[in-house]
């Protein structure tokens, strides 16, 4: 386990990359795009599974799908066909129809006109609230950003005193092994010596 | 050894003056025994005087003008002797004010301002009494030891301009200064030195104007980069004078300019030598001494609109002269007066009346008030000049001058025209007769002879006879005319709510009175309404045209169908009564209503029993009406063919097509005038919207992209939140591992050191031995 703010990552970079490889390949092909696919849905997506909404998915999918045109056959008025030309009857139908039509497309002056009017005053609200939304949103990312800032100081401070002190561990401990290998060397030196000594000290 | 006597006074001279304002510079105008204690030869009262009547600055010494010679004139004759007074009003001293009153009846006298003999003149030895009020002397070159001394007394006192006080106050205030740059040196040499010193924050409510400069810039921080200068060439810094930097001085221009004139003049003079010594006059001076006063002109006594109606007057007389035929026998009865004959000669700006002296009359007339003896002696009173002004106003009066109206006068009508009257001539001296001068007489049709006045006044008896004949003509018109009817009416007031009111034992509050009226005038328009058709009560709609073709075409009717005919009748006029198409019907009582009220009610009652039985409920009924009031309504239809409406039933096949195809039609065109509407609405809502919508996508935009971004965020906070905790877990490992590392090779080391001490030892003894 490392301490990136202490240890030199770059050095097990390949180390890092190899074991994420192998992890990856355990799901999987990696570049695959829906490497979940095997696994089942969850109950709340099943109702995209009717043959409509497949349908359309698909549509979308293949980006051939247009929502649909404004439909204005309600605003036609049909006169009777070529062949119910003389007949009364076919042409109150068509008056009918007509009135109708006409009461719809009342209706539709009457919601411009009230477009006209208060149009101005929803948008603006409407527009209000998607910043107002947009705002709080931006105030909550740069919050965990923060949050995520503070955590990283933290790790950086912890990890930064305790590298200090591994640091003056290590020194030590090299300086130990050195100053025994030296220690070490002159006791043999001096074991070696020590015979000859003595057998010098014989011939004396 | 008598002192010898000294008196103060006499002629002011300049040193005396300067020494006098700058006295009072320093001392005040109040002062003034120590402003004359600084001039040895005057008093502290003539010092007083000096100033004021003379030295104070605002004393006016320009030449008198006209309006205040007048008012000077006035207000002596108002208040006689009360120079100190009115002086103020005029804007003078008193003693200039004196001074210029006895001028100015010098001058109405008509003799020298001062004679030889006049007492006024001041004899060899005399003090001039008026001394302050002369001006200065000039100083001598050699001046008198004593007023050497006195001027450098002077100079050195006055010098000196600061008592006690100002000069410690002025100290203090340099020690202040001196301190305050003491402590801004040494803030700049510490912030040099890289020592920011806190500046302390004054408190202040108000607010601080030089903290914040308003679009401030600030100079860009770093030393200034020399490079970017224009640098100045050394040569040319030393080529520079003085002059090229500050330009040519003034005296030099002004020398260039007059020598450039000079030799304009002397051109001017080769060519043109009148032209030139008039420019030379100009020059030198040499103008009229007298200044011209204001030139006062007086109103216009026609109008411009007078003279535009002149003008018109003119044109109909012309308009009838052109539909006359000429050679009838009316031709004598016009005349042409459009040209004014001699009008070249007219016209000329007559010469306005010279306005009279009122000025010299005034002095006139005040020196003959001064002049009259003692009332005692009785006799005429003084007389007096006219127009010479009065008593009547604090201001004196001025005259009008008018331009005398030549043009438009009536000949024959008195003598209005007043022409140049010269300056002694009073008004009634003028001459009544026109002149050459005055307006020329425009008679064409010789209605008035040479000195005509018969129309003023009759004087011979044929005149006289017209003038009766005119009246009886007149007489005789007027009598045709009704008798004035004397006849009147006389009405008594009625006086009885009066009396009824009178009768009450309280009086009730006009308030109440008035709710009662209210109330009164609310319950008649009830009933009014009440009295109204059931229509019009309900505030039903009406019908937009009322149907004259109801009655059945048939001659021959039984009773039904004539009672029939007849309700339909009464309907009719009903409905033509609301709509207000005929007058009122006869209202009927409450009675009648009621009555009419109970029949109906008992002829329903009857009809329901007969037609729906006990059983049926009113909601049923209305439910049965309802249906076959639609299903008569659907029957009619408006037949394209005949142009009215008729029951759908009888009509043919043919014209149902027709008329439905008609409305269709008809439809179909309210459709595309609508859908046009509707269209350029939608245009105009997607302009006016436009921008809104934009502006929304993109927030929704950025509001995905955030999501998304936050989405991430917390993944990364939760990973490196694990990954702290993994680390913390870690450290301690780790420390744990080197520390055992180093333990180890610590107890190695002991051993070895242990060692070498057993091998040291032992390699010694082996040495001793």
């Amino acid at each position: 386990m490392a301490l990136p703010y202490v240890d030199d990552i770059e050095a097990s970079r390949e180390q890092v990359n190899a074991l994420l490889a192998e992890e990856m390949g355990s799901m999987g092909k990696p570049s695959q795009k829906q490497y979940l696919s095997h696994l089942p849905l969850p109950k709340a997506f099943q109702f995209e599974r009717t043959s409509m909404v497949k349908h359309h998915l698909q549509e979308m999918e293949e980006g051939s799908y247009k929502s649909p045109e404004f439909d204005t056959y309600r605003y036609d008025l049909p006169a009777p066909s070529q062949a119910l030309k003389n007949d009364p009857e076919a042409w109150k139908e068509s008056v009918k129809n007509a009135y109708a039509q006409l009461e719809h497309q009342r209706n539709r002056i009457d919601n411009l006109e009230l477009m006209t009017q208060f149009g101005g005053q929803k948008w603006t609200r409407y527009v209000e609230q998607l910043q107002a939304l947009q705002n709080r949103l931006q105030a909550a990312l740069d919050a965990i950003n923060q949050d995520m800032e503070d955590i990283n100081w933290q790790r950086q401070n912890e990890q930064q005193a305790a590298g200090q002190e591994f640091y003056q561990l290590e020194v030590r401990w090299g300086e130990l092994v050195a100053a025994n290998y030296q220690l070490e060397t002159i006791c043999r030196a001096i074991e070696q010596q020590q015979p000859q000594q003595e057998e010098a000290a014989k011939e004396e | 050894m008598s002192a010898r006597i000294f008196i103060k006074g006499g002629v002011w001279k300049n040193t005396e003056d300067e020494i006098l304002k700058a006295a009072v510079m320093k001392y005040g105008p109040n002062q003034w025994d120590r402003v004359a204690s600084l001039l040895h030869r005057k008093s502290a009262a003539q010092c007083k005087r000096r100033w004021y009547e003379w030295l104070d600055p605002s004393i006016k010494k320009t030449e008198w003008s006209r309006e205040e010679e007048e008012k000077l004139l006035h207000l002596a004759k108002l208040m006689p002797t009360q120079w100190m007074t009115f002086a103020p009003m005029i804007g003078r001293t008193a003693s200039q004010c004196l001074e210029h009153y006895e001028k100015l009846l010098d001058q109405a006298q008509g003799s020298e301002p001062i004679g030889q003999d006049d007492p006024r003149r001041l004899r060899p030895g005399e003090i001039d009494p008026m001394a302050h009020t002369r001006p200065a002397r000039p100083d001598p070159i050699d001046m008198d030891e004593d007023e050497k001394e006195m001027l450098s007394e002077a100079r050195a006192r006055l010098a000196n301009t600061q008592g006690k006080k100002a000069k410690r106050k002025a100290r203090e205030r340099q020690l202040i200064e001196a301190k305050r740059l003491a402590r801004l040196q040494k803030r700049r040499e510490m912030r040099a030195a890289g020592i920011e010193l806190k500046q302390r924050k004054r408190r202040s409510k108000m607010l601080d104007y030089n903290a914040e400069i308003p679009f401030q810039k600030l100079a860009p921080k770093g030393f200034h980069d020399p490079s970017e200068d224009d640098a100045i060439k050394l040569d040319n810094l030393r080529l520079r004078r003085r002059k090229d930097v500050e330009g040519m001085s003034k005296q030099a221009m002004e020398e260039k300019a007059r020598r450039e004139d000079e030799k304009k003049l002397e051109e001017l003079k080769k060519k043109n030598l009148p032209a030139a010594l008039m420019k030379l006059n100009q020059i030198k001076g040499d103008e009229p001494q007298r200044k011209r006063s204001k030139l006062v002109l007086p109103a216009p006594q026609v109008s411009d609109e007078e003279l535009e109606e002149l003008v018109k007057l003119g044109q109909t007389g012309v308009d009838a002269l052109a539909t006359m035929d000429e050679s009838g026998p009316t031709g004598a009865l016009l005349q042409d007066y459009r040209e004014t004959p001699s009008i070249s000669q007219a016209a000329r700006t007559p010469k306005a009346p010279q306005g009279e002296d009122n000025l010299l009359k005034e002095a006139k007339n005040i020196i003959a008030l001064q002049q009259t003896g003692s009332v005692l002696e009785g006799g005429e009173n003084t007389p007096l000049h006219d127009g010479g002004g009065s008593f009547s106003g604090v201001t004196p009066q001025r005259a009008q001058t008018a331009t005398p109206n030549r043009v438009l006068s009536t000949p024959y009508r008195g003598a209005t025209v007043q022409h140049t009257p010269s300056r002694h001539q009073t008004p009634a001296a003028t001459p009544a007769t026109p002149d050459e001068a005055s307006t020329p007489l425009r008679d064409k049709l010789g209605i008035n002879r040479e000195k005509d006045s018969r129309l003023l006044t009759p004087s011979t008896k044929e005149d006289r006879e017209r003038q009766r004949d005119i009246k009886a003509s007149l007489r005789d018109g007027l009598a045709s005319l009704p008798q004035p009817k004397r006849d009147y009416e006389i009405v008594v007031p009625e006086i009885e709510d009066e009396e009824e009111r009178t009768d009450m034992d309280i009086e009730k509050d006009a308030a109440e009175v008035d709710e009662e009226e209210e109330e009164r005038k609310r319950l008649i328009a009830e009933k009014e309404f009440k009295r109204q058709s059931q229509a019009l009560q309900r505030g039903l709609a009406l019908p937009s045209s009322v149907n004259e073709d109801v009655f059945t075409a048939r001659q021959k009717l039984d009773d039904l169908q004539a009672a029939d005919e007849q309700i339909k009748q009464e309907m009719l006029n009903l409905l033509k009564q609301d709509k207000s198409l005929i007058k009122q019907l006869e209202k009927p009582t409450d009675e009648e209503m009621a009555a009419a009220r109970a029949a109906l009610d008992e002829e329903i009652a009857a009809v329901r029993k007969e037609k729906h039985g006990d059983a049926a409920t009113d909601e049923s009924i209305a439910d049965e009406y309802m249906q076959s009031w639609q299903r008569m309504h659907e029957d009619v239809t408006f037949v394209a063919g005949k142009k009215r409406y008729g029951r759908t039933s009888l009509c043919s096949k043919q014209d149902l097509v027709d008329t439905r195809e008609l409305e269709h039609k008809r439809l179909v065109g309210f459709m595309t005038k609508d859908f046009k509407k509707a269209a350029k609405m939608e245009k105009k809502l997607l302009i006016a919207l436009g921008g809104y919508q934009k502006r929304a996508a993109a927030i929704r935009k950025s509001i995905a992209a955030l999501g998304e971004q936050l989405e991430q965020a917390r993944l990364q906070k939760k990973a490196f939140e694990v990954m702290r905790l993994n680390e913390l877990k870690i450290i301690p490992e780790r420390r744990q591992q080197l520390a055992t590392d180093v333990d180890a090779e610590e107890k190695r080391q002991t051993e070895l050191q242990a060692r070498y001490r057993q091998l040291a030892v032992n390699s010694s003894a082996a040495q001793q031995q």
